[in-house]
């Protein structure tokens, strides 16, 4: 008698709350729903119960908010594993074919009521999706850390979470805050970062990639700036010995070392400032240059943190 | 009686003179590729360094990753050239090539295979891997054309048909077996930039082996491009013949397609250039001038890359094909 | 009789491609019987998704593969027959490569703003790349049959590299690029396919006007003359006529090299050297090709593809070296 009290009670109380949230939500987000996106206005008529998702960053997010897509695009066939943080939540939802050549009938069999997508892989499609169901373009691989945000507010207000949003915010401010005082207290230092191709060739980010914002934000500057539209470049050893940067990231694909070792048997390597200094360190290539939705980059934000990159003593 | 010691005379001065501002430019693209690089080390300070080596940065920037990136630059360039000599002999055609006729493409599918099997295996086993699916390539071809009556258009239809077949093949791969790293990013393209002293020892000894026997051979060879009839005559076994050619040109094909990936073309241009400039149908001098045309046509193109795009690394396979076109048409219309 | 025989095969190679086109409408990501299609198509039922499915994305393939299709074939046929070379198409002369880069730059400077405007482009690559093969292989004034395909081939090879060295430069923008370059069907739409509906029919009736002077094109040239035909004028018109399409062609669905190349062959196995039935005949059989290929792309890897020119290029090799073996020369 007593059992089903107490859960009786909390289920009223959680009904109370839900009650608060739905009202407090319903205050803020009324269907039809103009949102504003890449695309131009795009109108939203019900709440969406069925999306599909075509980029890393856009699910990233949908799942902080507790949204579960119906379809998502995958990693397509040169670009290693889905990304490490998004493997489990991926593995339950069905694959609708890669991110920029997404299978237009696969999505259409999901009956979604609303495709969220990137704009740069898939802008051309637009007209085609636009028949299936209301597409929403955002800036979400080649966004900023603010897009990102900004994606994550977008994302809140179509699918009538924007309750949520404090929380992951607060959460990702208060990791990004603790990541920018800890890389305070170390001084500015310059950065190379980048993986190594399996012929042992070091391709390296720009300062045109994502990672660059947040890299500077940590006080660490990007040595690469000289190329005005690429994201990545190939370098030698010598050049890396030539551009001298304070430290190295190198990012794994698949937690895989062996083109690393490859790149270190290079004798010149040793001569590698950086490395002499042991300011040689490693992170999840799948995080840092495949994705840059919120989740991801309060990983990245960890992995810089505890990767022991802003430790001053070590540097000596 | 003297009419007869002049002209040889002038005959040998001539060879004399071309050996001698070949080997000219070979040695100033070599010394050129040393200096070139994000590092500038300008030529007086490598004539210094190499009077007095000391273990300097420079030093080792030279040592470590120039000096072998060039050495493979005059190896391989040599190597395709040569192999491109003795394929044009045995076939009798002047528009055999090993690069049109599946060879290179056939090596890098075998490089592909077994990197998908096994990613990031020891350079030997892949080395294997290019020459088997380099000899497999070269050998379908040829029995193709052959079966089907040798002719120059044949050469060229079937080998680019089989070329297609083959790029297409390893395309599918990547689609099929998206989750295997190792298939990320072959060196598709053509690039000296992987070059080190290691790959050069596992590689060096067996193409100096397969240059020697060239030498060895040529006459041979050349005579049976006179005519089946004539060499028998001459108690030469063909079939042995033929088969040792083979072994030669595609050994010396995939080695050099796994240390610099592939260079459509090259073999062509390299032949061509040097029958223009040697103007002779001596096979001996051929070869000679064949392996410093390539040595030269290698390096320049590396140092014209490097020079160009000083802090990146940009293919040279694309450019080579990009200059080989327009010298292959060239060379069509210089023929005739 | 021999003429009712020939009408004969060419209805059966009508049926089949018909055949192959609806197959087309049933095979993707989901499978539609006969009858669910026909549903679809007649009484405009929704099974399961076949409206969208069908309409939105399969029709505009199947229009855009049988346009395209028919359109390699057609060139590559014309290019035979004015240069009286079996080994002659779009492909071996260099046109497809050269269209495919122009098309990539067009893009990439001034951005995708009409289907005609990719048409123009494509039609200055395919213009340029022919007049090059052409100019580097007139000797003396004459055009040697092997020079031709063997500088075509080299010229092809180069517009490529350079497509591909282009490419080296722009990394994520242009990613869409590689299955454009080995020929795909994927960005078809319905408007993509009605944009190029009218010009595609409007060329392929002129050239099936044209059948009788194709067919004196084969007779020697001094006959030609003597019977007061203008050789010269009307190989200009074929061969314009044979850049109009490929360049069309080609600015929709890239490079489907292999197609143009083998499909006019097969139809002169099969009809001998008549251009009355061999140009339909050859067009029929480039629309099986591409739409098969196709077909196979999207439906071995769900819900990935692998591009039909690819495709094209697997299950079109054994069969163009099987041709080969007949050649002559």
């Amino acid at each position: 008698m007593k059992l089903i009290n107490s859960s009786f009670l909390k289920k009223l109380f959680a009904g109370a709350c839900a009650l608060i949230i739905a009202t407090n939500a319903n205050a803020s987000t009324s269907y039809p729903l103009k949102v504003k996106a890449e695309n131009g206005e795009v109108v939203i008529k019900t709440k969406p119960k069925r999306i599909v998702v075509l980029e890393f960053g856009l699910l990233d997010e949908l799942k902080l908010l507790g949204v579960k897509p119906v379809g998502i695009g995958t990693s397509d066939a040169t670009e290693g594993n889905d990304p490490e943080h998004l493997q489990t939540f991926i593995k339950t939802i069905p694959s609708v074919g890669t991110r920029d050549e997404p299978s237009l009938e696969a999505i259409a069999k999901l009956k979604p009521d609303l495709i969220i997508g990137d704009y740069s892989l898939i802008a051309n499609l637009l007209p085609q999706l636009n028949k299936i169901a209301p597409t929403l373009l955002m800036n979400g691989i080649l966004g900023n850390p603010n897009e990102q945000v900004k994606n994550l507010k977008t994302l809140a207000k179509v699918t009538d979470t924007e309750t949520k949003v404090p929380a992951i915010l607060k959460q990702y401010n208060k990791i990004k805050a603790q990541a920018e005082k800890i890389a305070a207290k170390s001084p500015q230092k310059t950065i190379l970062i980048g993986f190594v191709t399996p012929s042992g060739v070091f391709r390296v980010l720009t300062a045109n990639a994502i990672a660059t914002p947040i890299l500077n934000e940590l006080n660490r500057k990007n040595l690469i700036t000289e190329v005005d539209n690429m994201h990545r470049v190939d370098i030698t050893v010598e050049s890396v010995i030539n551009k001298n940067p304070d430290q190295i990231i190198l990012l794994l694909t698949d937690g895989n070392k062996a083109p690393y070792e490859k790149l270190a048997s290079n004798p010149l390597w040793n001569d590698v400032r950086a490395n002499k200094e042991n300011q040689v360190y490693f992170m999840d290539r799948n995080v840092w240059a495949k994705t840059h939705g919120i989740e991801a980059m309060e990983i990245m934000y960890k992995e810089a943190m505890s990767s022991g990159m802003f430790n001053t003593e070590s540097s000596k | 009686m003297s009419w007869h010691f002049i002209s040889k005379f002038y005959l040998i001065m001539k060879y004399v003179l071309l050996y001698i501002s070949l080997f000219i430019a070979t040695i100033w693209l070599f010394i050129w590729s040393l200096t070139l690089g994000p590092i500038h080390i300008p030529i007086n300070k490598i004539i210094d360094l190499i009077r007095h080596p000391e273990a300097t940065l420079e030093w080792r920037i030279i040592y470590e990753t120039r000096l072998p990136r060039a050495l493979i630059g005059v190896l391989t360039g040599s190597c395709l050239a040569i192999a491109g000599v003795i394929l044009q002999y045995v076939t009798r055609n002047l528009m055999a090539c090993p690069s049109l006729l599946g060879i290179n493409q056939g090596a890098q599918l075998g490089i592909l295979l077994i990197l998908i099997t096994a990613p990031f295996t020891q350079l030997p086993i892949v080395i294997l891997y290019a020459l088997v699916g380099g000899a497999v390539a070269g050998l379908v071809t040829y029995l193709l054309v052959y079966s089907m009556g040798v002719s120059a258009l044949k050469l060229v239809l079937v080998g680019q048909a089989i070329n297609a077949l083959l790029y297409a093949i390893s395309l599918s791969l990547i689609i099929l077996f998206p989750q295997k790293s190792g298939v990320i990013l072959v060196n598709i393209n053509g690039s000296l930039a992987g070059s080190s002293w290691q790959s050069f020892h596992t590689v060096a000894p067996i193409l100096f082996i397969a240059i020697i026997a060239c030498y060895v051979y040529i006459k041979k060879i050349h005579i049976l491009s006179l005519g089946e009839e004539i060499a028998t005559s001459l108690g030469i076994n063909i079939k042995w013949l033929l088969a040792i050619a083979f072994i030669i040109v595609t050994s010396l094909c995939s080695l050099s397609v796994s240390l610099v990936g592939q260079i459509l073309f090259f073999p062509l241009i390299a032949v061509n250039f040097s029958k223009i400039i040697l103007k002779s149908n001596s096979p001996f001098h051929l070869l000679i001038v064949a392996m410093f045309i390539g040595a030269i046509l290698m390096t320049l193109s590396d140092c014209l890359m490097r020079y160009i795009y000083i802090d990146q690394e940009v293919p040279i396979g694309i450019f080579m094909s990009l200059i080989g076109a327009p010298v292959l048409v060239l060379c069509a219309r210089i023929k005739q | 009789m021999i003429t009712n025989h020939k009408i004969n095969k060419l209805i059966i190679l009508f049926i089949t491609a018909i055949t192959i086109c609806y197959t087309s409408l049933m095979l993707g990501f989901t499978y539609y019987s006969i009858t669910d299609v026909i549903d679809t198509l007649i009484y405009k039922q929704d099974i399961n998704g076949s409206y969208f499915a069908i309409f939105d994305i399969r029709i505009p393939r199947m229009l855009m593969g049988v346009l395209c299709g028919s359109m390699f074939a057609l060139s590559s046929s014309l290019l035979q027959s004015v240069f009286r070379n079996p080994m002659a198409s779009s492909e071996t002369l260099g046109i497809n490569s050269a269209s495919a880069l122009f098309v990539l730059i067009g893009i990439s400077l001034f951005g995708k703003s009409s289907e005609y405007s990719l048409l123009c482009y494509s039609l200055i690559g395919a213009a340029l790349g022919f007049t090059i093969t052409l100019f580097s292989s007139l000797d003396q004034g004459k055009i040697l049959r092997v020079r031709l395909i063997i500088v075509g081939i080299a010229i092809g090879a180069f517009f490529k590299s350079a497509s591909q060295f282009i490419m080296t430069f722009q990394d994520e923008k242009l990613s869409s690029f590689v299955s454009f370059l080995n020929g795909t069907l994927y960005s078809s739409t319905i408007e993509s396919a009605s944009a190029i509906i009218i010009p595609s029919i409007i060329v392929v009736s002129i050239t099936f006007c044209c059948i009788k002077q194709i067919d004196l094109l084969q007779l020697s040239d001094d006959v030609a003359i003597s019977i007061g035909f203008n050789v010269t004028r009307w190989k200009i018109i074929i061969i314009f006529l044979a850049l109009l399409l490929t360049a069309i062609a080609v600015s929709c669905v890239g490079s489907l090299g292999f197609i143009g190349l083998i499909s006019p062959n097969i139809a002169r196995l099969i009809f001998g050297y008549s251009n009355k039935y061999t140009l339909l005949a050859s067009s029929l059989i480039g629309i099986i090709l591409t739409i098969s290929a196709d077909i196979i792309g999207r439906i071995i890897f769900i819900p990935y593809e692998i591009a039909p020119g690819i495709i094209s290029i697997i299950i079109g090799v054994p069969y163009f070296l099987y041709i080969m073996r007949k050649l002559r020369y």
